[in-house]
């Protein structure tokens, strides 16, 4: 009599390295289903403290190259909001178009180069563009890709970690002209966002992802006049509603063994997930137009409680991150390079913006001199690992029939879902799944 | 503008020997400009994974410096064709990205390879999380990678070394 074991110890197309370990008893039933991330920890929240003020948003871009920008903005917001500091609508604005940037890059990313090829069965985007039907869409997908990186370096200075935002606003900004060039690029590719919405809603609305449903706590950031990207009150689709800077009161942390993530779940309640799904659900009514009319001709309809629709989720945010960026490009005209002005002020503070994979949080304690006395970051990823232990927990019952391969596949898919990035974590994947028979 | 000639370092600068392409390409860097025609740019282009695509577009000959790990002594410097590559289910695609075999079957498959691209690759020994700095066999390997990476400029851009 054995048991069922499902492991994986480094699972490709993800940022980072853990394993995924699933044991699956003689009766059919879960006897574990852990993801442990190896990453080893990054000590940022140590060896910030001490420095000055301003080096935090520059060093907590280094966490990641996928979402430099998440960290660095929600590191600016909180310091700024810590020491009292006003920045321009220009600045705000100028934010957020470096945040879509990033969102369109990852996004891109992620559903082409990391989920698509389960999808369709192929071991990689490589062995997805010998296919010579999709070989012109993964073309396509690295344009799109590239798009974002371009607007990134256009704002930002540089490809990944940006020279150009700093404490109180910008160091330089871009001309109208480069931005015109690349609303006309953001237009043209407009058309291959829809398509991107179309054919990932063919992949995910088959059995059995399309079945695979488990109703959840989706976190998120909220604001009835604006999709959250950069601002927005704390809130989930179960009554969480509450100002981003009170996260660390709301949203508490704890060590897990053979994790090196900390594991967390709202006060006086339980777990919960972030990312794009669970932005989607809980802010539908504020992307734009065409993302939720292209929602509704793919027949997709919040709620939405089945992970592996978050693919469809982020199709409908590249939809919706063009749109933005064209509209935000609009409205900053020609950026003027303005004076940046601020004073160190003692305070303590927290702010959440919502990365790709979803809700990050920075903050801390700064002294009268702009020292750093306190610091604390949580990235997305180390949100979602109690949530996908549920996922496992649900679902690997309601696919017991499969094979090892196709169930271990299963259950990889299942990581992904959560477009998981262990560098910011810490890291991780591996997945280990074993029936006893 | 297109350049004649692209060199590009690839590596992490703090996995040890994994940094050796970067290394070769300050290396080269600290050569009298002289000796390296006008139209050739140096790139440390750290991991760049699919990044290689949009860097190759930038021009028609290509040379990568990278770390290679075949088995054979550390400090050995290859040189070879990309066409000479090893297929890649070889060589499993990265946790992080893609690796240069990868790039250069997409770029393959999508008509963007450069019309030359030549991998000289230096067989490393450590790939130490964490620290900086080669070890002794891989750091006195690079003044030969520098020299081989010399005569490859010399071969595409058809002169002679003189």
């Amino acid at each position: 009599m054995s048991d069922r074991r499902l492991y994986v110890d480094y699972l490709a197309r993800m940022e980072g390295d853990g394993a995924m370990d699933i044991v699956i008893g003689e009766n059919g039933e879960i006897k574990k289903a852990a993801w442990e991330v190896w990453e080893p920890p990054r000590f940022f929240e140590a060896f910030l403290i001490g420095r000055k003020v301003e080096e935090a948003p520059e060093l907590v871009q280094r966490i990641c190259g996928i979402c430099p920008h998440a960290h660095h903005i929600a590191s600016l917001r909180s310091m700024e909001r810590a020491m009292g500091i006003k920045v321009s609508e220009q600045t705000r604005l100028l934010r957020e178009l470096m945040h879509y940037s990033d969102w369109i890059m990852s996004h891109a990313l992620h559903v082409y180069c990391l989920a698509a090829p389960d999808f369709v069965g192929f071991e990689s985007v490589v062995a997805m563009a010998g296919n010579p039907d999709l070989l012109p869409i993964v073309g396509k997908a690295l344009g799109l890709k590239r798009l974002g990186n371009d607007m990134i370096v256009a704002i930002c200075g540089n490809e990944i970690q940006n020279r150009t935002s700093v404490l109180g606003g910008f160091t330089a900004v871009p001309s109208k002209a480069t931005l015109q060039a690349l609303k006309e690029r953001l237009k043209a590719a407009k058309e291959f966002a829809f398509e991107t919405v179309k054919l990932v809603v063919q992949l995910g609305n088959v059995a059995p992802y399309n079945k695979l449903e488990r109703k959840a706590e989706y976190v998120s950031l909220y604001d009835p006049k604006r999709y959250p990207i950069n601002e927005g009150r704390l809130y989930s689709n179960d009554g969480l509603d509450v100002p981003d800077e009170e996260y660390p009161i709301w949203i508490l942390e704890k060590h897990v063994m053979s994790c090196n993530c900390k594991h967390a779940t709202i006060k006086g309640k339980g777990i919960f997930a972030v990312g794009p799904l669970m932005r989607v659900n809980n802010n539908f009514g504020t992307m734009s137009a065409d993302a939720r009319k292209i929602a509704a001709e793919v027949g997709f309809s919040v709620p939405c409680f089945l992970p592996y629709f978050s693919i469809v989720a982020r199709a409908l945010e590249l939809v919706h991150s063009i749109d933005a960026s064209i509209e935000l490009i609009d409205v900053l005209g020609e950026p003027k390079l303005e004076e940046i002005k601020y004073e160190y002020k003692a305070g303590e503070s927290y702010a959440v913006v919502e990365a790709a994979r979803g809700s990050a949080m920075h903050g801390g304690r700064v002294d009268k001199n702009g020292i750093i006395q306190k610091y604390d970051l949580i990235a997305p990823t180390a949100r979602n690992i109690a949530s996908l232990e549920a996922d496992f927990k649900a679902f690997v019952p309601q696919l017991l029939d499969l094979s090892d391969e196709d169930l271990t596949l299963k259950c990889e898919m299942m990581v992904r879902n959560y477009d998981p990035c262990q560098s910011c974590a810490t890291h991780s994947i591996k997945v280990n799944l074993r029936r006893e028979k | 503008m297109k350049a004649d000639l692209l060199v590009i370092g690839c590596g992490n600068e703090w996995a040890s020997d994994d940094a050796v392409g970067l290394q070769v390409i300050r290396s080269l860097k600290e050569l009298d400009e002289v000796k390296l025609p006008d139209g050739v740019e140096l790139i440390e282009a750290g991991t760049p994974g699919l990044n290689l695509l949009d860097l190759w577009d930038r021009a028609d000959r290509v040379i990568i410096v990278d770390a290679v790990k075949s088995g054979a002594a550390p400090g050995t410097v290859h040189s070879f064709d990309a066409s000479l590559l090893p297929p890649r289910d070889v060589m499993p695609v990265s946790s992080h990205g893609v690796n240069i075999i990868d790039a250069v079957e997409l770029g393959r498959l999508l008509g963007r390879l450069p019309a030359q691209l030549t991998v000289i690759g230096v067989e490393i020994l450590s790939e130490q999380p964490f620290h900086v700095g080669l070890t002794p066999e891989v750091e006195a390997a690079v003044p030969r990678a520098r020299e081989r990476v010399v005569e490859a400029i010399t071969q595409h851009l058809g002169k002679q070394k003189e």
